[in-house]
């Protein structure tokens, strides 16, 4: 297991983000994580990468580094998409470096500045530079959140390429249940905060094989609606009807 | 730029190129200020009618007394006695200006130290160190480089402060994140945030410096631009008074322009990545 984590809480300013939460990533393995927009998502990915600390609970990190890529894409204005991503990693040789390009779909664009690029293309570019660093855990906020649905499934592609030639741990967080299902071998499912992991489901099936279509997908992604809507009702019964009225 | 073997599996970027390039052929147009040009002449010309020629000299006047200026010998020679007072106040202030804001922008504790006393000097009339200047450095132009020194400094401390501020948070914490050692961050982070603030503040401090310099001299020194003027004004020469103070302007404007030039020179050349033409 490269990262564990037993009870975490995490609380800011008397509110509680996180609660009594544990999860755990396995080698190679792509954990990705659901839940309502708002739900400390982010602060969990804060706590993994050492951003933050937790309140209290348990963070076992086996990694040697972790890499991360943000929601947006923190590239250096200054610099042109190669020097980007090669900025990471020292020891990173041109060859690797044109590799990742390419692997994402930017070959021909190494030389130009952030500011002349899309914002997809941007994207693709910091998930190049997040792949370039040595680190056996990836984590990933959200990363296709400014991009279309169709460019969601093209980038999804690129990252599977990216993930088998690396084989790095990914927690990758998402509110986008069918990114989670067409990358996850894990699905955890986040509620409303405080938060803490209601659900797990686990995919066996080969990630290049997976259709949106596929008849365990499917399945798998009625329960989740089912539990986010049943997580939605509760909360607004609780909103109407406070302190046990019911 | 090799578009031709490009791969790209979506067609949303490729329009963008273009419409930069195109927009970079921005058109001049001169006539407006042409216009305002000679309305301003026009002006001048009827206002000369009013007055006696001591107090308005006409624009025809003024032209020929410029050009009288420009072909005698000492020109060149007075305009390097200012511009050489200006470099000399202008970098020892750029200098000590930037490593201000640096210190200020770095340490929370050099801040408190040192923000009220560049606000201090800052909010210190230009005049008043002139008369105290006068008095500590005499009439022979050390006076004028140090009000250019004093007086600029503050404008550029607290621009490179400015900077320091408007570092994005978000690149620190992705550096954090990368593990960028300290060099890298400084170089590769920092000082590149800061280049935009500190280039603001160069031609801002230019054109202050430039004004003060000529001040400094019609009040303290035998030397340069500005004690042409006042000798032209002593000797009630007001053809020679405005000759001259074209030429401030004059130079002014080209000394900012050109600054500003110099520094939005940008890195045209695009590298090429391509393995194969190694």
């Amino acid at each position: 297991m490269i990262l564990t984590m037993n009870n975490v809480e995490k609380s800011f300013d008397g509110i509680q983000v996180l609660q009594d939460l544990s999860m755990h990533v396995n080698q190679e393995e792509i954990v990705c994580m659901i839940g309502p927009s708002g739900c400390g998502k982010s602060t969990l990915l804060n706590i993994i990468s050492g951003l933050t600390g937790p309140s209290k609970g348990q963070v076992i990190n086996n990694s040697s580094n972790i890499s991360y890529c943000f929601q947006e894409d923190r590239l250096l204005p200054w610099k042109n998409v190669y020097e980007n991503i090669d900025i990471v990693n020292q020891a990173c040789d041109k060859k690797t470096c044109l590799d990742l390009i390419d692997k994402v779909g930017l070959k021909g664009f190494e030389g130009y500045y952030p500011q002349e690029l899309s914002g997809g293309m941007r994207q693709r570019c910091s998930i190049a530079r997040a792949f370039n660093y040595e680190a056996d855990l990836l984590l990933m906020d959200e990363p296709f959140k400014s991009l279309d649905y169709t460019l969601r499934l093209d980038m999804i592609q690129h990252l599977l390429k990216l993930w088998e030639s690396t084989k790095k741990s990914i927690v990758f967080v998402t509110h986008e249940i069918d990114e989670a299902l067409l990358l996850g071998d894990r699905i955890l499912l986040l509620t409303n905060r405080p938060t803490k992991v209601s659900e797990v489901f686990q995919i066996k099936k080969d990630k290049y094989k997976r259709r949106l279509t596929d008849y365990q997908l499917v399945k798998i992604r009625n329960e989740i609606v089912q539990l986010l809507q049943g997580d939605r009702d509760s909360n607004l019964i609780k909103k109407s009807y406070p302190e046990g009225a019911c | 730029m090799k578009r031709s073997t490009t791969k790209v599996n979506n067609l949303e970027s490729l329009p963008l190129h273009e419409a930069n390039k195109n927009n970079k052929k921005k058109q001049v147009n001169i006539v407006g200020p042409m216009v305002l040009l000679c309305c301003f002449l026009l002006v001048w010309q009827i206002l000369t009618n009013m007055y006696p020629p001591l107090v308005l000299p006409s624009p025809v006047k003024t032209l020929e007394s410029l050009l009288k200026i420009v072909q005698s010998e000492s020109f060149l020679l007075i305009i390097w006695t200012t511009v050489k007072s200006l470099i000399v106040g202008l970098t020892g202030a750029i200098i000590t200006g930037s490593i201000l804001g640096i210190l200020m922008g770095a340490n929370e504790r050099m801040k408190c130290l040192f923000e009220p006393l560049v606000y201090f000097v800052q909010s210190t009339p230009p005049i008043l160190y002139m008369s105290l200047a006068m008095i500590w450095f005499g009439l022979d132009g050390q006076a004028t480089i140090f009000i250019v020194f004093i007086a600029s400094i503050p404008v550029m401390a607290v621009n490179v402060y400015e900077g320091f501020e408007n570092i994005d948070p978000k690149l620190l914490e992705m550096a954090k994140i990368f593990k960028f050692s300290k060099v890298k961050m400084i170089t590769q982070i920092i000082i590149p945030s800061l280049k935009s603030y500190f280039k603001s503040g160069l031609i801002i401090v230019i054109g202050f410096a430039w004004k003060l310099v000529i001040m400094g001299e019609v009040l303290s020194s035998s030397t340069g631009l500005g004690s042409q003027i006042t000798d032209a004004r002593t000797n009630v020469q007001m053809d020679m008074v405005f000759a001259w103070g074209v030429v401030v302007i004059l130079l002014c404007f080209l000394f900012q322009k050109s600054m500003a030039g110099l520094l939005s020179l940008k890195r045209i050349r695009r590298k090429n990545y391509d393995l194969n033409n190694e």
